[in-house]
């Protein structure tokens, strides 16, 4: 009975958002003068959305929760023996679950919105009108497509078990997290779009768009940094990226909201660059709904897609096409009364970021057409071809170094029109202590590749700089010998910078000064990497809740002396059998011993241990910027009231 | 206006995409090498004899042989080892030894035998990159012309036999 309250519950909010932007339409054909309205509260309607939603989700946390095998979705994708846990998290290892919670973060994002209190009543009305919309046509998509509370006849007595890669705490934090990146941005869509309709003064309209932009792009970043976490522990291939197609449909809306955090800043106090902004808000949202798109259609195999139906597959194309086809008429029609009459100077804060936008625009459309690419190819030419690491690797490591260029020397840049001479002068110190610092790294490294070398020294460079900019301002504070009192904006800034060079560090140091060893090891057998000795213990046969386990014991030596005992293990999971790797990983600052094991041989097991230099960095950097952009985004609250 | 104009072109372009590659099952991967002549590579050779082993050692040959990309570390290739040992016995093989360590390899060849009439060591999967293999086991199957006929992915089991030695049949009978 509870899975049919949920669907009357799914199908309330969907009306409900329908309604929203249907009674507002439905006056302004019949009443243009704006006489006769019949006023709702936009505000309380979309706090209705959300609870509607709310509760559907709800019910269907409870099938997966009393492990309810009448429905299509449990027995496909839950089992008794599950932890609760991951009973729970089942719920979006599926299609239509996920896709639910899509819609429960959205309508979440909506009732967000109506709280936000802005004095502008015209732009948050067209806003929750444009973003109820946007609600009506996912929970209509569910609806029509993918309904989560389909009942089986006869019933299933226990469920075919939740795919175990999926059974992981780091996956169950994942979705949700990337979801709210995602769908924040459909808030940033809609404040754009209502603005394109409306005749205000832009000022108001970058103030109130900021905090969300923010917000959005701080999860995106933390989701995404998950997601790269959960691929390098869970999937035992070593790496952190591997230039999946779903991959980089995450990437792409992320690089277009970076671009347009930046053209933010500029349009704020410049008044410049708003066109750009306005585009940005438009397209980053449509290129989360590609990502989307790519995943859930079936028109490319990837970790991410579940079972596939062409059905879905052509709504959410009709969907992608109509948003961003909206928005697009939208951006044309009304850009040129925004486009800038001044013009920006290369040499200044605005010009450098400006510049690194357009790097940033230029990465994106590379890996758009590297993304799309095989599926065109494919279509027209019959051509099975894939685009993986190789070309990314190729077109974006040259297109990142003038970006690190930029991002050093902006931030020291002045508004407006600066001078070389003077920014020489003004970076005299950090010029000095970067060529002691280059010297070192050349020291340290000078055997290795020569990308390496470039990656590393433009990565310490920029983290001295970030640094650079907040000694400055200490100093500047311990002159006045008034309060302390350090502008957030500028924390933020460094702090999110500096996450990206040490990132960039973790990158390099991952991919490119790795170390790989594949053996066969037998009991007792030591491998020496990197100045560690790996010596085989043996595997012993584990059971765990519902999975079977071949656990191998390593013992990890460093000059002898025993650091620590790692356990990779591999697990057949009871239903369905499906076989995963657990690498064990033993983390340093310095690098990752990363161990995982294959299949025995005759007492021989296949082992593979890697050294993966500086991995570690990678997440520490994500997580600088996850910090950055909360302190930013505080701030952007705290200027709206 | 003409920066519009060429995001138009490119947006429709990608929705025919979509739409074609709706229709389309992304799990089907054909080879594009059949039909086409051996690809270009040169490798150490492993073992006796000769120093390196290369296309025109395969094209040298006009009859119909069997090319097996394997190593001493991936499990299948053991399953299939037997089966390779019994294709030997009437057919020309050569082996592509990938990512190997030589010790190994000859401590698996003295242990399960050697099959092969050449074996070209390929210790960064360079050449098998040229081949296409993009998991191993696979076994390619070029006719008189060396051209390549057939590929097999994974290994070839005691039911797969038939099946290669059918092809093969038919192959030693074309001109």
């Amino acid at each position: 009975m509870i899975a049919e309250y949920g669907l009357i519950f799914l199908i309330l909010s969907m009306l409900l958002s329908a309604f929203q932007f249907l009674l507002p339409l439905y006056q302004s054909l019949v009443y243009p003068n704006g006489a006769k309205k019949i006023t709702i509260s936009v505000e309380r309607n979309s706090e209705l959305i959300f609870y509607t939603t709310l509760v559907s989700y709800c019910c269907l946390v409870y099938c997966f929760v009393v492990s309810d095998f009448s429905l299509q979705i449990t027995s496909q994708n839950s089992n008794s023996q599950l932890p609760l846990l991951y009973k729970i998290t089942g719920v979006w290892g599926n299609h239509e679950g996920s896709i639910l919670l899509w819609l429960l973060v959205m309508t979440f994002f909506g009732f967000l919105f109506s709280k936000h209190n802005f004095k502008n009543s015209f732009l948050k009305t067209n806003t929750l009108i444009v973003h109820a919309l946007l609600c009506f046509l996912i929970s209509s998509f569910i609806f029509f497509t993918s309904n989560p509370f389909e009942r089986i006849f006869p019933p299933s007595i226990e469920g075919k078990d939740l795919n175990p890669l999926l059974q992981d705490p780091g996956l169950a934090i994942h979705p949700p997290i990337l979801y709210i990146g995602y769908v924040g941005c459909s808030v940033v869509y809609s404040l754009a779009i209502a603005f394109l309709f409306s005749k205000d003064s832009s000022k108001e309209f970058i103030k109130i768009l900021k905090p969300w932009v923010f917000l959005s792009w701080s999860f995106l970043t933390l989701g995404i940094g998950l997601g790269s976490w959960w691929a390098y522990y869970e999937l035992g291939w070593g790496g952190f990226w591997f230039w999946d197609p779903v991959e980089n449909a995450s990437l792409l809306p992320w690089l277009t909201s970076t671009a347009l955090l930046h053209t933010i800043i500029v349009s704020e106090r410049k008044k410049k660059l708003l066109s750009w902004s306005i585009s940005l808000s438009i397209i980053t949202f449509c290129l989360s709904l590609l990502g989307t798109f790519l995943v859930r259609s079936g028109v490319l195999t990837s970790v991410h897609a579940f079972a596939n139906d062409p059905s879905r597959g052509v709504y959410i194309l009709c969907l992608l096409v109509f948003i961003s086809g909206a928005g697009g008429i939208l951006l044309y029609k009304n850009l040129h009364k925004y486009s800038d009459q001044n013009n920006v100077h290369l040499l200044s804060r605005e010009g450098a970021i400006s510049l690194n936008n357009i790097f940033m625009l230029t990465i994106t459309g590379t890996v758009l057409l590297g993304t799309i690419y095989p599926l065109f190819t494919d279509a027209f030419f019959e051509k099975k071809i894939s685009v993986g690491a190789p070309f990314f690797n190729a077109t974006i490591s040259p297109l990142v170094i003038p970006m690190v260029l930029g991002m050093i020397l902006g931030p020291l840049m002045k508004w407006g029109r600066d001078d070389l001479k003077q920014i020489f002068f003004r970076l005299r110190p950090v010029i000095f202590i970067n060529f002691l610092l280059m010297l070192l790294v050349w020291y340290f490294t000078y055997r290795g590749p020569v990308v390496a070398v470039i990656f590393i020294a433009l990565a310490i460079w920029l983290a001295t700089s970030s640094l650079f900019e907040i000694y400055q301002l200490v100093l500047i504070n311990l002159k006045k010998k008034k309060s302390f009192n350090i502008p957030l904006k500028t924390v933020s800034q460094a702090l999110a910078h500096f996450g990206i060079a040490i990132l960039i560090i973790g990158a390099t140091g991952t991919s490119i000064l790795k170390k790989e060893n594949i053996q066969f090891q037998e009991v007792g057998e030591v491998i020496s990497t990197s100045g560690y000795e790996v010596k085989f213990m043996g595997v012993s046969k584990e059971i765990g809740t519902n999975y079977k386990s071949d656990f191998a014991k390593f013992e990890l030596y460093k000059n002898g002396v025993l650091v620590s005992v790692l356990n990779p293990e591999k697990r057949i999971y009871n239903f369905g059998k499906q076989v995963t790797t657990e690498a064990a990983i033993f983390s340093t600052l310095l690098g990752d011993i990363y161990i995982s094991i294959g299949d025995n041989n005759s007492g021989l097991w296949t082992t593979r241990i890697w050294f993966n230099p500086y991995t570690i960095w990678i997440w520490l950097g994500v997580l600088f910027m996850f910090i950055g952009g909360l302190i930013s985004l505080k701030r952007s609250f705290k200027e709206l009231k | 206006m003409r920066l519009y104009l060429v995001g138009l072109i490119f947006c429709v372009i990608t929705i025919l995409t979509f739409i074609i590659g709706l229709q389309k099952d992304p799990k089907k991967i054909p080879s594009n090498l059949i039909n086409t002549s051996v690809p270009d590579f040169k490798l150490d050779h492993i073992g006796n004899g000769i120093e390196n082993f290369n296309r025109t050692d395969l094209l040298e040959i006009d009859d119909v042989k069997i090319v097996n990309v394997f190593a001493s570390w991936c499990p299948p290739c053991k399953i299939e080892h037997s089966q390779i040992s019994k294709l030997s016995e009437k057919h020309f093989i050569f082996g592509i030894n990938q990512k190997d360590k030589k010790n190994d390899l000859l401590n698996w060849l003295n242990k399960l035998g050697n099959p092969y009439q050449a074996i070209g060591s390929d210790t960064k999967g360079r050449a098998s990159i040229n081949w296409g293999v993009y998991g191993i086991p696979e076994t390619f199957i070029l006719d008189k012309h060396s051209k390549i006929r057939y590929k097999h992915v994974g290994p070839i089991m005691q039911r797969d036999l038939e099946e290669i030695k059918s092809i093969i049949r038919v192959l030693e009978n074309e001109d």
